[in-house]
């Protein structure tokens, strides 16, 4: 019987490590107890980012099957954003350094890198939140940057050159992507209603839940043609 | 042991802020995005009037002009404003009978429902007591917080919307309680004491959708680069020499940074619909306020009456009107300066 507890706790020390460098967790990268550590603590923080989100989802009263899809739904885009993410910063890393490195260690290496967002439920504290928001996003690239530079032994400024263009790559991909997976996205949620819904480009790169927009028809004031949009 | 109990302050404030945006997005999820588009919907119905004249048969007539005072972070209740406040408004009105003052809406609710009109108002009630018997107390800055993290979900774009449409069709219906006739046209100014100034930035988008022409003006208010600031037709800043709290706005508030200058704050400015006042060498609350009158300031004016004199001056002229007149044919105002 595993020992989820344990392993929480566990992961939840690794953060600290991570996060305030309280233990050189670098010569262990590639060692397998690290990757499952690693996972807890990328479980860690998608549950502060689920947290928050399905608060989002309650307030609006979007529940049972809809709850489901939406949640579903933003935490598939999530991790499959990382992923991206992931894939990207590897492949600008292969093709700088032309060392390929193992599954373990690039998949642990960033499963860290989201250590930060242990406090990402923090967020929606109004105002405040959104700046933490960007201080979460800066410190999970600064993880990155010293565990990658770490993995490769690598110098500090080609780490942060090879950090720096794979976020940049992945900014212009979220952008080209979101408009196709929002298409998908909205066939999906139609299949699912019975009701045509709309699920914007804005809405994908939320990377969060979002309540999707009814495709009706509904007069808007003053307006001679009827225009779409209703809220569901 | 300090530490605990420093820990669990900040725990308690952050469980405090999180909870802030709640009561908006629930007013928004269960009436409030109905209650909106049907006000909308009622309003773009009905044909424009023109507003009615003392002459004609039957006609209730209309002031030339509406001004909705919304309070500081200090308040419980939108009727509950300090007597200094109570004082220049009673003045403002003797001076100006042809605009009708309002001075009963809670800014800092979404559902317009006072802190006196819940299941804490006890609580409530208490600590608004406490703070006047026993001024050295620290409890009743607990009102002041709850109203503090409300400036913020106004501010904030996630929550600011739902929470500003809120307070938007609160200011509508006290409006219309008090004559306002929709499409007539009358303009409507929102006047904002520290942070009032951002809830009247907030409130201005919707209103303008519902056909009001709005303008507001601030009091030493704190506020951020709300897109109100597109829907208003002119803002009033009065800062007063010695307030140091209002510079809490441009710190704060990334979108009045030098550096944002395509944020709705810098587009007004650059426009040419702010207009900056001097309040003199005023503090930002309690004594020697902006709304003191019982002690000259150290400049030998007593703080009231130069703060009736630009709210005369402002409530007493026609709104500019967009697009602005050219800058030869207007005439700034004394204590102003139009930026």
């Amino acid at each position: 019987m595993p020992d989820i507890w344990g392993a929480l706790v566990a992961s939840w020390q690794l953060v600290g490590d991570v996060l305030w460098r309280e233990a050189d967790i670098t010569d262990r990268l590639g060692s397998i107890d690290l990757f499952w550590s690693s996972v807890g603590v990328a479980a860690l923080a998608l549950l502060s980012i689920g947290l928050g989100q399905s608060g989002v989802l309650f307030l609006n009263r979007v529940r049972g099957l809809r709850a489901v899809i939406s949640g579903s739904l933003a935490l598939a885009l999530l991790i499959g954003f990382r992923l991206l993410d992931a894939v990207v910063t590897w492949g600008v890393a292969l093709a700088v350094t032309r060392r390929p490195l193992p599954l373990v260690t690039i998949l642990t290496v960033f499963l860290l890198s989201l250590a930060p967002h242990v406090f990402n439920a923090l967020t929606f504290v109004p105002f405040v939140g959104l700046g933490l928001a960007r201080v979460l996003e800066l410190w999970s690239f600064l993880v990155l940057f010293v565990l990658l530079a770490a993995a490769y032994t690598l110098p500090g400024w080609l780490a942060l050159l090879i950090t720096g263009s794979g976020w940049l790559l992945m900014q212009v991909l979220a952008r080209v992507l979101a408009a196709p997976l929002g298409w998908v996205s909205s066939r999906l949620w139609t299949l699912a209603t019975g009701e045509p819904m709309i699920v914007t480009g804005a809405n994908i790169l939320t990377s969060g839940p979002f309540v999707p927009v009814s495709a009706s028809e509904h007069p808007l004031p003053g307006a001679s043609a009827p225009a779409t949009g209703e809220r569901a | 042991m300090i530490g605990w109990l420093l820990g669990g302050l900040v725990a308690l404030l952050v469980a405090f802020a999180l909870l802030a945006p709640l009561e908006s997005l629930r007013w928004w999820s269960s009436q409030g995005s109905v209650q909106t588009r049907r006000t909308l919907a009622l309003t773009t119905k009905q044909p424009s009037t023109p507003p009615a004249t003392t002459d004609a048969p039957g006609a209730s007539p209309q002031p030339e002009r509406y001004v909705v005072y919304l309070s500081g972070i200090g308040v419980v209740d939108g009727e509950g404003i300090s007597l200094r406040e109570q004082a220049v408004w009673h003045r403002v009105q003797k001076d100006l009978p042809q605009v009708r003052v309002i001075a009963e809406v809670f800014p800092y609710a979404a559902n317009d429902r006072s802190l006196l009109q819940r299941a804490t108002s006890g609580m409530w009630t208490w600590l608004d007591k406490r703070r006047y018997r026993h001024r050295e107390s620290v409890a009743p800055y607990l009102i002041n917080l709850r109203n503090v993290l409300q400036v913020l979900v106004s501010a904030d774009p996630r929550y600011g919307p739902t929470f500003n449409a809120g307070l938007s069709l609160a200011i509508w219906d006290a409006l219309r309680e008090h004559g306002y006739v929709p499409g007539s046209g009358v303009p409507v100014t929102l006047v904002g004491f520290s942070g009032g100034g951002q809830m009247a930035v907030g409130a201005a988008s919707l209103l303008s959708l519902l056909g009001v022409p709005v303008s507001a003006v601030s009091i030493g208010g704190v506020f951020g680069a709300d897109p109100g600031f597109d829907h208003l037709q002119h803002f009033w800043d009065i800062r007063g020499g010695r307030d140091r709290l209002r510079l809490l706005g441009p710190l704060v508030f990334p979108g009045r940074w030098p550096f944002t200058p395509s944020s709705p704050w810098h587009r007004a400015m650059k426009d040419g619909r702010v207009t900056i006042y001097d309040g003199g060498p005023v503090v930002h609350e309690g004594r020697n306020s902006y709304f003191e009158g019982r002690r000259v300031g150290s400049d030998g004016v007593m703080p009231a009456d130069r703060l009736v004199g630009i709210l005369d001056t402002i409530l007493g002229s026609p709104v500019p009107q967009t697009p602005l007149p050219p800058p030869c044919d207007r005439t700034p105002p004394r204590h102003a300066t139009r930026r």
